[in-house]
């Protein structure tokens, strides 16, 4: 049976989800619910759509009443929450509050950097141990605070649609939401695009079962004293992080691979290596002159 | 967790000016940071199935044999025969395959030979009588002091003795289960067969999620039915004088169960069922001579299981409780404790168990008296009225026991390699508040080693 790409859009990216049927149309129905599992993710968990649970709980802040969390959000800080543990405390869910002080535009000029009070004055309203959250059923933010799933619940989205399609009976297909990647069921190549000429491809690879995602500053970035700063910010210091041009892991699952090519990207190129070393997953990390160090 | 693995990783089209440095090909993923985001990651609802709910990917060729040994009566405990108590060696070949990702159909095959002794029946120590101080050859029963008069439990006299029991027994255990989305329907029959015993069961069960496969309701039954032969009346009179095998000797069981299980919190599943069995048929144990029980038994059985998955020490807590309760007047309650602790690729696995019953109401040590009944004049004073029901089974008495256990499973994909001890010993005074119970000497004390193999494919 011959392989259909059904192409969708979600969080912010263009995706696709391909799959083994006899027909277009049949991949498509295949693919339908799958797809409305990342919508209602989305809906979930964007903290742009007022309507969403993350929205519910940051608008609550420093409130009296902890807004009740679904079990599978319960989980999902659970695992911010072990992330935030294993890395130093390098991924904070707490740490989106920076850009108030960053304020970054696309014709982001070097110009413009926050001064220390100010970022001062914005890590108050930070740090995720001040939540205070122990997997409760409810959470209640402190005042000022604000959370965000923007780190991983794209990749997460990517694992759930995969895991719906296996439960509708389908034993093959990929899942792409925007370079997060899941697969099952079948040897699926993946092109890894080089992140200093977007044109190129660096690396194939292929993908029987699990998740492979990639971080990069290729997309944004500025520079700043000869640095190529990226758009991740550093949450014990505030500042942008100098970033190796690309991360791309492989994983069990999406979610995985994306939490170590993120936490990859926050330790910076001096310490990514040994981050990536340490996690022990098949890597390829691309620096920004070019050097490419790959166990993939 | 997904036993996903990256298949072939295919490095091509090296186009960077440097070339790409190689620091190692395979994934190694054992890290504690990889562990305990795996860990944190296997609980969200996308990766959650639970245990039952999906089709296992691999197959499984599994062997196991374990040495069960019941540790040998003192002298003073023993009125005659043998002090040696069973000695169990069980081989067990099992293979486990899924079909079509919807399927798995399992097979075992259990091979089991025992030999050893047991308490035939119970009788008083005799006391020496001293008349003026002299040693007379009369005796007087002490009934502070029981004492076994041990048996082979396999037919009857040799050389006008006792002779030691040797059974070996054979099962076999066909299992199949049908995945859906959602849930599982199982169904297993299994046939066992002795020298002069078989028996037939069967059961089915079903599994549904709900609640985005938060919860897990199962339910099923089974039943079994068993023959019981013999092809010496002989020697099975020398047995079981009491309650004698009819020709027809069998009994049947079935048993109901259902039960719940609920992801309570990230860490944390729990678990709750309740289950009915009726017996039917002929309970009276054919091995002691003086054991007469009701041919019918209903029970009931309360579990409630937690399992905990605690991050500081990254291993998962096992903690079960048990309440059964039976028309025969048994009411048990059991407490255990496992910690599954995992290190790279060894998983240490120490458990406790305590076990703590009330005596069946026809249970006497001296079950010997209660056949016929003996007036107080023929008996140095001490009357024992008769009774319909009688069994001098020490499991039948009021007792506590504790289990203490240590597994070992070293994960060397393909292959798992198991490894595990287990001692056991019961005692009255394990009871609360029953240290004046008469000690029974056939109460057991055992141990028992393991030792597996699992191969996937």
């Amino acid at each position: 049976m011959p392989r259909f790409s059904v192409p969708f859009k979600a969080m912010g990216t263009p995706c696709q989800i391909q799959l083994v049927a006899e027909s277009l149309n049949l991949a498509q129905t295949l693919a339908c619910p799958a797809i409305q599992t990342i919508h209602a993710l989305e809906a979930e968990y964007s903290r742009y759509l007022p309507s969403s649970l993350l929205s519910r709980i940051n608008h609550s802040a420093g409130l009296s009443t902890p807004v009740a969390l679904t079990p599978e959000a319960q989980t999902l800080l659970a695992y911010a929450a072990s992330v935030y543990e294993q890395s130093d405390g390098l991924f904070d869910v707490t740490s989106g509050v920076l850009r108030r002080a960053w304020n970054f535009k696309p014709d982001f000029k070097s110009s413009i950097l926050p001064t220390a009070q100010q970022l001062q004055a914005v890590k108050q309203f930070m740090g995720w141990p001040k939540v205070g959250w122990q997997g409760e059923a409810s959470i209640l933010l402190p005042r000022g605070f604000e959370i965000d799933f923007g780190g991983f619940v794209k990749e997460y989205a990517a694992d759930a649609a995969l895991s719906v399609l296996k439960n509708t009976g389908v034993h093959e297909a990929l899942v792409d939401l925007g370079g997060d990647v899941a697969v099952m069921g079948a040897r699926w190549p993946i092109a890894i695009k080089n992140p200093l000429c977007s044109q190129e491809k660096i690396l194939s690879v292929v993908l029987e079962a699990g998740g492979l995602a990639t971080s990069g500053n290729y997309e944004r970035f500025f520079m700043h004293d000869g640095h190529r700063y990226s758009h991740i910010l550093n949450p014990k210091t505030g500042w942008p992080v100098v970033t190796p041009a690309s991360v791309t892991v492989v994983a069990d699952n999406c979610l995985l691979a994306g939490t170590v090519t993120t936490v990859a990207m926050l330790k910076g190129e001096q310490a990514c290596l040994v981050w990536l070393e340490s996690v022990g997953l098949p890597f390829c990390c691309v620096f920004n002159d070019g050097r490419v160090v790959s166990t993939l | 967790m997904s036993n996903s693995s990256v298949s072939q990783l295919l490095s091509s089209q090296q186009i960077m000016s440097k070339p790409v440095q190689k620091a190692f090909a395979k994934p190694s993923s054992n890290t504690s940071c990889l562990m305990a985001l795996s860990a944190a990651a296997a609980a969200l609802p996308a990766f959650v199935v639970p245990a039952h709910a999906s089709a296992p990917t691999d197959t499984v060729m599994g062997y196991r044999y374990s040495s069960y040994k019941e540790s040998a009566l003192e002298p003073q405990e023993v009125a005659s025969g043998s002090m040696d108590r069973y000695s169990i060696k069980v081989q067990q070949w099992s293979v486990a395959v899924p079909i079509k990702g919807k399927w798995l159909v399992a097979l075992s095959v259990q091979d089991e030979t025992l030999s050893g002794a047991s308490p035939w029946y119970m009788k008083p120590a005799d006391r020496a009588v001293y008349v003026n101080g002299n040693l007379t050859d009369q005796t007087v029963p002490d009934y502070e002091i029981p004492v076994a008069v041990m048996s082979g439990a396999s037919p009857g006299y040799e050389d006008g003795n006792l002779v030691g029991i040797e059974e070996h027994r054979t099962d076999a255990s066909l299992a199949s289960t049908y995945f859906y989305p959602g849930g599982s329907v199982s169904g297993n029959v299994a046939f066992s067969t002795e020298d002069d015993y078989e028996s037939v069961s069967f059961g089915l069960s079903t599994e549904r999620e709900f609640d985005q496969k938060q919860t897990v309701v199962a339910a099923g039954f089974s039943y079994s039915d068993d023959d019981i032969f013999y092809e010496d009346i002989g020697r099975t009179n020398k047995r079981n004088t009491s309650d004698p095998l009819p020709d027809d000797a069998g009994k049947q069981n079935l048993s109901v169960f259902a039960s719940v299980s609920r992801i309570v919190s990230p860490n944390a599943v729990l678990l709750a069922g309740v289950s009915y069995a009726a017996k039917e048929g002929h309970m009276s144990d054919a091995y002691k001579l003086y054991d007469m029980r009701p041919e019918e038994k209903d029970s009931y059985t309360l579990n409630l299981a937690y399992r905990y998955y605690q991050k500081a020490i990254q291993a998962a807590w096992h903690l079960d409780y048990r309440f059964y309760d039976d028309t025969w007047g048994v009411q048990s309650n059991t407490f255990s404790v496992a910690l599954h602790k995992n290190w790279e690729k060894l998983q240490v696995v120490p458990s406790v168990r305590y076990y703590g019953q009330s005596a069946a109401s026809f249970y006497d040590i001296y079950s010997l008296y209660r056949k016929d009944g003996i007036p107080a004049e023929q008996n140095n004073g001490t009357a024992y009225p008769k009774w319909n029901y009688y069994s001098d089974d020490a499991r039948l008495s009021n007792y506590g026991a504790f289990t203490f256990g240590m597994k070992f499973v070293y994960k060397q994909k393909p292959v798992d390699w198991v490894l595990g001890f287990e001692y056991y010993i019961a005692d009255e005074e394990f009871l609360p508040g029953n240290s004046d119970y008469l000690a029974h000497p056939g109460m057991i004390e055992y141990t028992r080693v393991t030792f597996g193999v699992d191969h996937r494919f």
